[in-house]
């Protein structure tokens, strides 16, 4: 017997108690051999792909717990605006990107107030002035408010009557969009896009997927600041892509979950909202605006009843919560559904988990939640006077304490949270070996095990993907380094050069 | 006869025939402005400003010339003889003479009165067809732009206000089903109308569809939760509770949430439980819960119970719950209400609800759930805790 592909001279890491190999032989979608020194010899016949790793890293292919599909592939044909400081730049790139328009309207994300010396949103006033012959449709950066230029007010249907349309002094709209207003008006927008388009963006990400080595995305679809549309569409057409989707519908409606057939729910199920926009809910005041702790979108009583339907349900349930608050009022919850069914098993998580103290965790080490986190977080938001600091004060060095989660026990799962950070595990890992906060780091191994076997214990596939074992789902990458051997603050400059997804090389930088 | 719409894409028939596709975008915005105007009448300077804001004086005046002619020529004389433009070298109006239809005329005509048919309402609400000048956007014509958004917020206003007399029309009716689909209407206009929402739950309650109220309650609840991420307000939860305990007494409890759970316990140990009430608290307002309990019993209670109360005893009771009054014949006691509302002392009004919750409770079970009961007043909370410690028969006392 022959291998279709196979791999040597790698140090190829199981990511089984840290056991590695030389070589990994692959028949159809399935790892057949491993093992050490020239025992492939045999299973190479003439049309084997041969790859020669030179030393370097082969792991199993990154497993992202937390990804907007849609939402990445819709922002790919946006333009992202995060980085204009005025309006007039802002004004100037838009009225750049009118010059190339292709036809429907132009999109631009990731603003935010702060980030204008004007220190507001730009209107439609405004916006018209650098583009009035194309709709333009502007979202801030988590999505809670938009803007439109007179075009766009004409071109799409507005909710006139709903409470959040920022008015001037004649009371006529000026363009910006919040509260329900914004709710509605994204609801009508994103409900209008159709498959063809949302396929097509999706397709357009794959390569970037692949490229970063990722075979299997969580897909947190539907919802707050979402749309329903966008999960029907992954559990409709999610086996089309290359990569797995596993679809955690952000609903709270049990019903809908228990027709589809699903047997998990939630993902970015709100309890609270973000440090960015200090609502995530905290057991103290915001460092920069005293008198403000964030808010919890739940009551407890309300959390514990959808807890309680889902353990009653089996289904595995993913909670948003960031703030401490939140992280308490979710264990509670969890405890409550525990102790009123006595049903353990479902591998419930928690996402984001980002001020967890420690009592907190090793509750959530006796209940066997699952942390689902973002390192990347910290890469972008942590240390000293970022904006973790600036929102938390000095309990900025609280924030994702991963060795403390690891060492109490807690399965830590990671995610990038695309498009909110870039869908490259790569740079996950390199912010958690060099978290800001020296105590908070950890072991090139236990960064890797976010992304591979505890990404695959967290949707229940550890005996299919996540590690490399003859008769494993061939889900296999190769880095342009031995990953062990870089300096630890190098390691976001390693690359992925070859993805092997099911058996199929979809990427491959090897030559 | 001629027959214009200009909610939706636009619509020029003449005797049914469409003529739209001749006119170009610019001649129907000419013809909305003027109908939408005061005396439908535009001085042409206006007119210009509005149309072709960028363009030389003459140029303006040649388009303006052309666009009245293409008028003109397309749209014909009524059966009178009457031409549908008057033009003169100021100013361009619609002919008063001119016989047409137009969807906008009757919806801006609408107020509501005592008149009002479902018939006329359910026309007005059929000529809402889209927006007003749905699919126009004029480059560079900012006046006129500003103007659309204007009447588009006009309409929608106007279209909700339709809507919701017209519910008001079929609850008049007991058209329940009619009402509810009207409703659902608004809410797609205002998808987190809660006012609309506590209507239907009502409407489902009147009409002993606890199921559907539930149901309905739930898919809103995960509507709000998924598009706002928020829960749905106070009122409405209190009535989804209301429902749910009203359900609770008639089916198994495998599906109650906690709450419910509880409440439902106690009424296993109270099998006879006849009446159930839902009361509420309000902090530092003396007497609130207390209240709120008899206000609660006079609507569920047989009236006998009352009767079995004195008149000085209902006439205390009547300082903190003036429903209470419309269980006596006011002009006999007029003079002692008066008389009372100053003399009546806090104990004869605790002594007064003692009784009538004794009396209740000796023929019917009864069961109060205590919503928040955290915010009780301080003499409420005095007569909790003086309930609980003696005990009445058939009286069962949940706190939330």
């Amino acid at each position: 017997m022959h291998a279709d592909i196979l791999i040597k001279n790698g140090r190829c890491m199981t990511m089984e108690e840290r056991e590695t190999k030389d070589w990994l032989a692959i028949e159809k979608t399935r790892i057949i051999a491993m093992g050490d020194g020239n025992e492939y010899e045999s299973l190479v016949g003439k049309d084997t792909v041969v790859f020669d790793a030179h030393g370097k890293t082969v792991l199993p292919g990154f497993i992202d717990s937390h990804f907007h599909v849609v939402q990445t592939a819709l922002n790919s044909v946006s333009f992202d605006l995060s980085d204009v400081k005025t309006h007039e730049e802002l004004g100037e790139r838009i009225n750049e990107a009118s010059n190339s328009f292709l036809g429907g309207y132009i999109r631009g994300i990731k603003l935010n107030e702060e980030q204008f010396e004007e220190k507001k949103f730009p209107g439609r006033v405004l916006l018209d002035k650098y583009c009035n012959n194309v709709p333009v449709l502007l979202n801030s950066y988590e999505y809670q408010v938009s803007m439109l230029n007179t075009y766009a007010m004409l071109y799409f249907k507005i909710p006139f009557t709903a409470d959040g349309i920022e008015m001037d002094e004649k009371q006529m709209p000026t363009g910006i969009f919040r509260k329900q207003a914004n709710a509605i008006l994204r609801t009508n927008i994103l409900k209008n896009i159709s498959e063809s388009v949302r396929r097509d963006a999706i397709s357009g990400i794959m390569s970037t997927l692949l490229m970063n080595g990722i075979t299997t995305v969580n897909a947190m679809e539907g919802g707050f600041m979402y749309s329903d549309k966008d999960a029907e569409f992954i559990f409709e057409h999610g086996k089309e892509f290359p990569i797995d989707m596993v679809l955690f519908y952000q609903t709270m409606d049990i019903e809908k979950i228990k027709s589809m057939g699903l047997n998990r729910v939630g993902g970015c199920l709100y309890i609270d909202g973000t440090f960015g926009a200090r609502t995530a809910a905290l057991s103290f005041e915001y460092a920069d605006c005293p008198g403000t702790m964030g808010s919890l979108r739940l009551t407890q009583q309300e959390l514990n009843d959808f807890v309680l339907k889902c353990y009653k349900n089996n289904l595995q349930l993913a909670l948003y919560t960031i703030g401490d608050r939140a992280i308490e009022m979710a264990l509670n919850a969890h405890e409550y559904a525990l102790y009123q069914t006595g049903i353990t098993g479902l591998r419930h998580r928690l996402e984001h988990v980002e001020l967890a103290n420690e009592k907190q965790i090793k509750r959530a080490k006796d209940l066997g939640i699952i942390f689902s986190m973002q390192p990347t977080y910290e890469t972008y938001w942590g240390g000293h006077g970022k904006m973790y600091e600036q929102r938390l004060g000095d309990k900025y060095i609280r924030t994702n304490p991963f060795k403390e989660i690891i060492d109490n026990g807690v399965v830590i799962c990671g995610g990038t949270d695309s498009d909110i950070t870039e869908p490259r595990p790569l740079l996950g890992i390199h912010a958690a070996v060099n978290h800001p906060v020296k105590q908070h780091r950890v072991e090139i191994y236990e960064a890797l095990k976010m992304y591979t076997c505890n990404g695959a214990y967290g949707i229940f596939v550890e005996n299919e993907k996540g590690t490399l074992r003859a008769g494993k789902l061939a889900d296999v990458i190769i880095l342009d380094e031995d990953i062990l051997s870089v300096p630890l603050n190098e390691i976001e400059k390693i690359k992925v050069c070859v993805t092997i997804k099911s058996g199929e090389i979809l990427f491959n930088n090897l030559g | 006869m001629l027959n214009i719409c200009f909610l939706g894409k636009s619509k020029f028939e003449y005797d049914g025939i469409g003529f739209g596709d001749q006119l170009g975008n610019k001649v129907i915005a000419l013809i909305c402005l003027l109908a939408l105007n005061e005396k439908r009448y535009l001085s042409r300077e206006k007119i210009i400003g509005y149309l072709w804001p960028d363009s030389n004086a003459e140029a303006a005046k040649y388009n303006l010339r052309y666009n009245l002619w293409l008028i003109k020529k397309n749209i014909e004389p009524d059966k009178n003889g009457h031409q549908f433009l008057r033009v003169d070298n100021d100013c361009c109006c619609i002919n008063k003479d001119y016989e047409f239809e137009c969807d906008i005329f009757d919806i801006i005509k609408f107020k509501p009165s005592n008149n009002d048919s479902i018939e006329g309402m359910l026309k007005l609400k059929q000529l809402f067809r889209g927006d007003l000048l749905e699919g126009c956007y004029f480059n560079k014509c900012d006046e006129l732009n500003e103007f659309i958004i204007f009447e588009r917020i006009n309409f929608e206003q106007r279209k909700v206000k339709i809507l919701k007399r017209l519910v008001e029309l079929y609850e008049n009716e007991n058209n329940y089903d009619s009402c509810i689909e009207i409703i659902n209407e608004i809410l797609e206009i205002e998808p987190y109308d809660e006012e609309m929402v506590l209507k239907i739950l009502d409407i489902y309650a009147k009409c002993g569809k606890q199921v559907a109220a539930i149901t309905y309650y739930n898919n809103f609840s995960n509507v709000l939760a998924g598009s706002l991420g928020i829960s749905p307000s106070y009122e409405l939860r209190n009535k989804y509770k209301e429902i749910r305990l009203t359900l609770s007494d008639c089916n198994n409890d495998d599906d109650l949430s906690s709450e419910d759970k509880r409440s439902s316990m106690s009424d296993k140990k109270n099998i006879h439980s006849d009446i159930k009430i839902l009361s509420d608290c309000i902090k530092n307002i003396d007497y609130f819960w207390i209240s709120n309990v008899i206000g609660k019993i006079i609507t569920v209670a047989d009236k006998a119970y009352l009767n079995q109360l004195s008149k000085k005893e209902l006439l205390d009771l009547s300082v903190i719950q003036s429903d209470i009054l419309s269980c006596l014949d006011l002009n006999e006691e007029l003079d002692l209400i008066a008389t009372c509302k100053r003399e009546v002392m806090g104990v004869s009004i605790i002594n007064a609800f003692i009784k009538l919750l004794t009396n209740v409770s000796h023929k019917q079970s009864i069961t109060i759930v205590i919503l928040n009961s955290a915010d009780m007043d301080e003499v409420s909370s005095n007569m909790l805790k003086y309930l609980k410690r003696n005990q009445i028969e058939g009286l069962n006392l949940i706190e939330e």
